[in-house]
């Protein structure tokens, strides 16, 4: 059966009515049809019955005394006027039923009150009290009586009439008809009307079972096979027929589409070396990518499990997604030393971040690890080879610097061991050398065992004033110093006697750029960025080149002729040390400026603010 | 009398080789490092030159380059704390002295 090109429902609905109406409405017809035939039948036989009575009065011109008469029989009995009568009556009664077969006629005489059927041997005394009645009740009437039995009290029809002569009546004229054949016959027409009626409605309902079973069936085999499909998306659903093989045609070109997405992501999920674990809002994995399987030592397996059961109980990673789960508590890029299942040790990567859907809803939660292992170890490797380095530098700057003064000291001494005497002003030169040998010394102790700073809470201007006094006292330059120090500043946590020690470098390298006749600007403020407050120290000296830059800082270099190189190297650690920073901003032509942070003290809280962790091993 | 032009970045080694030098008879020019070096050998050629190698800016084998610019037959003797023997074979090839 094809399904039209309309609206499903309707067809349904067009289909339910014409399968429930139809039948009835045959039903109804076929029965009054039916009903009508008998009645028209009955009608028929009606009407001949009384052509059939009225033919025979017609018939019969004279009386029946008429016939006694004429054969002088009026003093017979009773029974032997009935005979004679019968007899006379009987050719007359003959014509008619041969004009009307089928139809038994005759008369009644009311005087005699007899049946006069033509029969001469039956005298018709004994009819039924109900003739009797109907006979009575045409003459009394002076109409005809028509009765109509049904097939249960004989199947007749009987039709009575007066009969009248000479305006009296005199009796009656009467037809029967027995009409039970044709009741049967009727019968079995309406029997097999009714047995077409069942048969087209049962032939009807089956068929509409059978169709809606069809479709019943291709929707539960579509729906079977959609249940395939989320299990297996390469099922293909087998075709239908109309409206529904589009449907089963659409979620095939879905499915393949899914396929498509699917592969990519899967793909570009195996690609990323990070580790991809995603989970829905129970915790049980959805997402397991290659790399994920690598680092955290899990299989494939492990898809749709719980992670409680996953993960051994005091897993941080458990824990993470948890957090996030529950309290939408992520975590960003916390790093993470995990014994991986092969026995090394990894250094992780881990962030979790929720999975949000187009509505907004969190729909589970996800946790990426990288693997920072190599890169740690090559960190540190660089690391290790630059303070191997830097040390080679420092031990070369330091043989270098006590090589120097040993050249004339020893040169003199070779020199007055070939009998040459030692001047006043040799042994002055030779005796200032050995001083400048134990400086070096001294400053390379500090540099590596930096006295131990004792931290306190203290005013920062203060302290910025206190050194600015006494540099100008120590140096009497001709450099212009201006102060601009920021008001309400919080205290610095510091050891005051080294951050003066760190300014009066710094102050010391300024003045030395603007060689004594520049200007330099001191200032102290709160950067926001870092948290921490500064002082800016900025000279309007030439500025120091690129390439010197990225060298400052390294013990020994210097670019003066008279420099340790240790000023700023020790300034370093010494910032380091109190958990602040040291930079440097110059370009040449625009003069230099010096910034060190401090940490403060928050005056409402205990900790202390921006402070970072001085010992950190992830390390400046 | 023969003048000697000592150069080093030193001052120590400068005086020292002064006083010698000048017990031995020779007249010394100081200079503390190249410019003045030049500066020096060009106003008051001396005989011979002393000349430091490592030293900031200007170091050694320039200011000898430049010297011998200046006088090819000049002797240049190079001093150094750090003799290595690459050192002095690239030195001698360059024109030194000793």
């Amino acid at each position: 059966m094809v399904f039209f090109k309309k609206s499903f429902s309707n067809q349904i609905m067009v289909l339910t009515v014409v399968l429930l109406l139809l039948p009835i409405a045959i039903t109804f017809y076929m029965l009054h049809v039916i009903r009508s035939t008998e009645q028209s039948m009955l009608e028929t036989h009606k009407k001949n019955l009384t052509k059939a009575v009225t033919f025979l009065d017609n018939s019969f011109p004279s009386t029946f005394d008429e016939i006694l008469k004429k054969h002088h029989a009026e003093d017979l009995t009773r029974r032997e006027k009935v005979i004679l009568l019968n007899r006379e009556l009987k050719p007359i009664i003959d014509q008619a039923k041969r004009n009307y077969p089928g139809v038994e006629l005759g008369f009644y005489s009311l005087s005699l009150d007899v049946i006069l059927d033509g029969d001469e041997q039956s005298y018709g005394e004994n009819f039924s009290k109900r003739r009797k009645e109907a006979f009575d009740e045409t003459i009394t009437k002076n109409k005809p009586v028509v009765q109509v039995f049904g097939l249960t009290q004989g199947g007749q029809i009987e039709v009575y009439q007066p009969l009248i002569r000479n305006g009296e009546v005199i009796g009656s004229v009467w037809g029967t008809e027995n009409l039970s054949t044709i009741y049967r016959r009727m019968n079995q027409i309406e029997v097999d009307a009714y047995g077409v009626i069942i048969l087209g409605g049962l032939l009807g309902l089956g068929g509409a079972f059978t169709l809606i079973a069809r479709l019943v069936t291709t929707v539960n085999q579509v729906k079977a096979g959609v249940q395939k499909l989320e299990k297996d998306l390469t099922y293909v659903l087998p075709p239908a027929p109309g409206e529904i093989g589009e449907i089963t045609q659409a979620i095939n070109h879905l499915a393949t589409k899914l396929i498509n997405a699917q592969n990519y992501n899967e793909i570009i999920l195996a690609s990323i070396d990070d580790g991809i674990l995603a989970v829905d809002l129970a915790g049980n994995i959805i997402s397991l990518n290659s790399s994920a399987m690598r680092i955290l030592g899990l299989e494939n397996s492990c898809l749709g499990k719980n992670i409680v059961d996953v993960f051994p109980t005091d897993s941080p990673f458990c824990r993470f997604l948890q957090d996030a789960l529950k309290m939408q508590e992520l975590v960003k890029d916390k790093e993470l030393i995990y014994p991986s299942s092969n026995g090394k040790t990894l250094h992780l990567l881990v962030s979790t971040n929720l999975m949000v859907n187009i509505r907004q809803e969190i729909v589970g939660a996800v946790l990426t690890c990288r693997d920072i292992t190599e890169r740690t170890l090559l960190e540190e490797q660089v690391r290790r080879q630059e303070r191997l380095a830097a040390l080679g530098k420092l031990v070369a700057g330091v043989a270098h610097e006590i090589r120097n003064p040993l050249t004339s000291i020893s040169g003199y001494i070779q020199y007055w061991l070939k009998d040459h005497l030692p001047t006043p002003k040799s042994l002055q030169i030779v005796h200032k050398e050995i001083s400048r040998v134990n400086t070096i010394v001294d400053k390379l102790l500090q540099f590596s065992r930096p006295a131990t700073a004792i931290f306190g809470s203290h005013d920062l201007n203060q302290l910025v004033r206190r050194t600015l006094q006494s540099f100008k006292d120590a140096h009497d330059c001709a450099v212009e110093i201006e102060e601009d120090l920021a008001t309400g500043l919080p205290p610095a946590y510091m050891d005051p006697g080294q951050i003066e020690q760190v300014l009066l470098n710094i102050l010391y390298n300024a003045s030395q750029a603007t060689s004594n006749r520049g200007k330099i600007r001191v200032s102290t403020a709160y950067e926001p960025q870092k948290g921490m407050l500064v002082v800016s120290v900025a000279d309007n000296g030439p500025g120091i080149p690129e390439e010197v830059m990225p060298h400052l800082f390294e013990p020994f270099f210097t670019t003066k002729p008279k420099g340790t190189g240790l000023g700023l190297a020790i300034a370093y650690e010494i910032m380091q040390a109190h958990g602040g920073d040291i930079q440097v901003e110059s370009k040449v032509g625009q003069g230099t400026t010096c910034h060190i942070y401090l940490p403060f003290v928050n005056q409402n809280a205990e900790a202390k603010e921006g402070q970072g962790d001085a010992h950190n091993s992830c390390g400046r | 009398m023969p003048t000697i032009l000592v150069v080093d970045d030193e001052e120590s080694v400068c005086e020292f080789l002064r006083e010698v030098c000048e017990d031995a008879g020779y007249k010394v020019q100081v200079a503390l490092d190249g410019k003045e070096a030049l500066a020096s050998f060009k106003k008051d050629p001396p005989d011979t030159v002393l000349l430091d190698i490592r030293m900031p800016e200007l170091d050694g084998m320039q200011v000898m380059d430049l010297i011998h610019e200046l006088n090819p037959h000049v002797p240049v003797i190079l001093m150094t704390a750090f003799g290595t023997t690459e050192m002095a074979i690239e030195a001698m090839k360059k024109g030194a002295f000793d």
